[in-house]
């Protein structure tokens, strides 16, 4: 395997780098304040193995499906195609994003061939993602993400 | 106080410390009894040789010339099975008209049970070895050494082994059979479980935590991990990644390890708390 994506990552600012002309990330990061709602859709995912996306608010929480708490991690297998979050926190500024997958029980980010290929439009963002496993492969998990602003 | 008074108060203090004397002496093994062992013994081949009275006897034996066997005190009344045996009287005419101290017990034993039955005589568990006179002298100067090799003076009766391997069993800790690994030979390999004991000594957490990622770096195959850290998990070290949202550098965790003995009894994690809100709906 050719150099991974997160060793470029390190060469680099860590949460970008390029990748076959394409900017790749690893992070996220939109502004929000408290009141704000992110809708989150999942437009297609991996069967291989799960995937997740995981949200958290810089200084503050996410309400979701009932409960206050942050980092909120939304899998592939357990949680419905589309969920709203809810931004709690007077002091919240952003949000990152970033992709996660489980590989032998273990949750892991950030490592091998992961990154995300990031398309935005005004408040939505479509996120194409890659797990850490093999050659990138930004099919890995497609979700959009739209915030509207309170 | 007047002296009647001090001999009074006197009297019964010495009174309840003989009480409590007898006391213990009563309710509890006394003392006298009890057997201290130190705990430098901590291999029952370390242990000094005793004889049927709990007494070591490796002083004796060393001061004690070859020729002189060991003196009984009380003569071991033979096992005899049921069936056809003697009755006492004739015992006491089989028995040889001096008991001497130097006669061996296997043979007074088969002597005892020969005119009827066969006596089956254990051999003693507690063989003894026989030193080298070389050995045997470097065996004596070396008091505070102590071995299951007791080393008569005079003539060495060998043995069914060949005198080479008494060069190897001398005294604990002086010397090391070649043909036995030595310590520093022992080392752990992946594929051992991860709380073997080598070289006399528990692993502790940290070396369990290397042998743990020395036997994760041998199975690992296609996975996420750069080369980078597979090296590091094959020298023993935890895997680590770049976390972008703090600038760190985060290593991987383990949990479940104090008790593990197998790799697939520990579990790994990266830091990291987020939860999934529909886990349990």
């Amino acid at each position: 395997m050719s150099k991974s994506l997160a060793a470029a990552f390190r060469n680099g600012n860590g949460r970008k780098a390029k990748w076959k002309g394409q900017i790749i990330h690893s992070l996220l990061q939109i502004s929000v304040k408290e009141g704000d709602t992110i809708e989150v859709a999942r437009l297609g995912a991996s069967p291989t193995r799960a995937q997740a996306l995981k949200l958290a608010v810089d200084k503050g929480n996410l309400r979701a499906n009932g409960v206050v708490i942050s980092p909120v991690a939304i899998w592939t297998h357990t949680s419905p195609e589309q969920v709203a979050l809810h931004v709690v926190g007077r002091k919240a500024r952003s949000i990152d994003i970033w992709n996660s997958w489980s590989f032998n029980g273990v949750d892991s980010s950030w490592l091998g061939n992961a990154g995300m290929i990031v398309q935005s439009v005004d408040n939505v963002h479509t996120l194409r993602c890659s797990d850490g496993l093999g050659e990138p492969n930004f099919d890995d998990l497609i979700v959009s993400v739209t915030v509207r602003h309170a | 106080m007047s002296t009647a008074e001090i001999l009074i108060v006197f009297s019964a203090l010495m009174a309840l410390i003989a009480l409590v004397t007898i006391g213990i002496d009563w309710i509890g093994k006394p003392l006298k009894h009890r057997r201290f062992i130190p705990h430098i013994y901590r291999f029952d081949d370390e242990k000094l040789p005793v004889d049927e009275y709990g007494n070591t006897t490796l002083g004796h034996a060393l001061d004690e010339p070859a020729d002189v066997a060991p003196v009984p005190h009380l003569v071991p009344m033979p096992y005899i099975q049921p069936g056809t045996h003697l009755l006492p009287l004739q015992i006491l005419d089989h028995l040889p008209s001096t008991i001497s101290a130097q006669a061996p017990i296997p043979s007074l034993i088969a002597e005892l049970a020969n005119p009827t039955v066969a006596v089956p005589t254990q051999p003693n568990p507690r063989k003894i070895a026989q030193l080298a006179p070389a050995v045997a002298a470097s065996s004596i100067a070396s008091q505070s050494a102590f071995t299951d090799s007791l080393a008569p003076d005079g003539p060495v009766a060998s043995l069914d082994e060949p005198p080479g391997m008494f060069a190897h069993s001398t005294i604990a800790g002086t010397r090391s059979d070649p043909a036995m690994p030595t310590s520093s030979e022992q080392a752990w390999v992946p594929g051992m479980a991860l709380d073997m004991t080598l070289n006399d000594q528990k692993p502790s957490l940290a070396i369990k935590a290397e042998r743990f990622w020395m036997a994760t770096a041998e199975a690992t195959s296609n996975s996420h991990f750069d080369q980078d850290d597979i090296d590091r998990m094959g020298s023993g070290k935890a895997p680590r990644r770049v976390n972008p949202r703090t600038g760190r550098t985060e290593a991987m965790q383990l949990t479940g390890l104090r008790q593990a003995s197998d790799r697939d009894d520990v579990r790994m994690r990266w830091p990291d708390d987020s939860v999934d809100p529909w886990s349990s709906s």
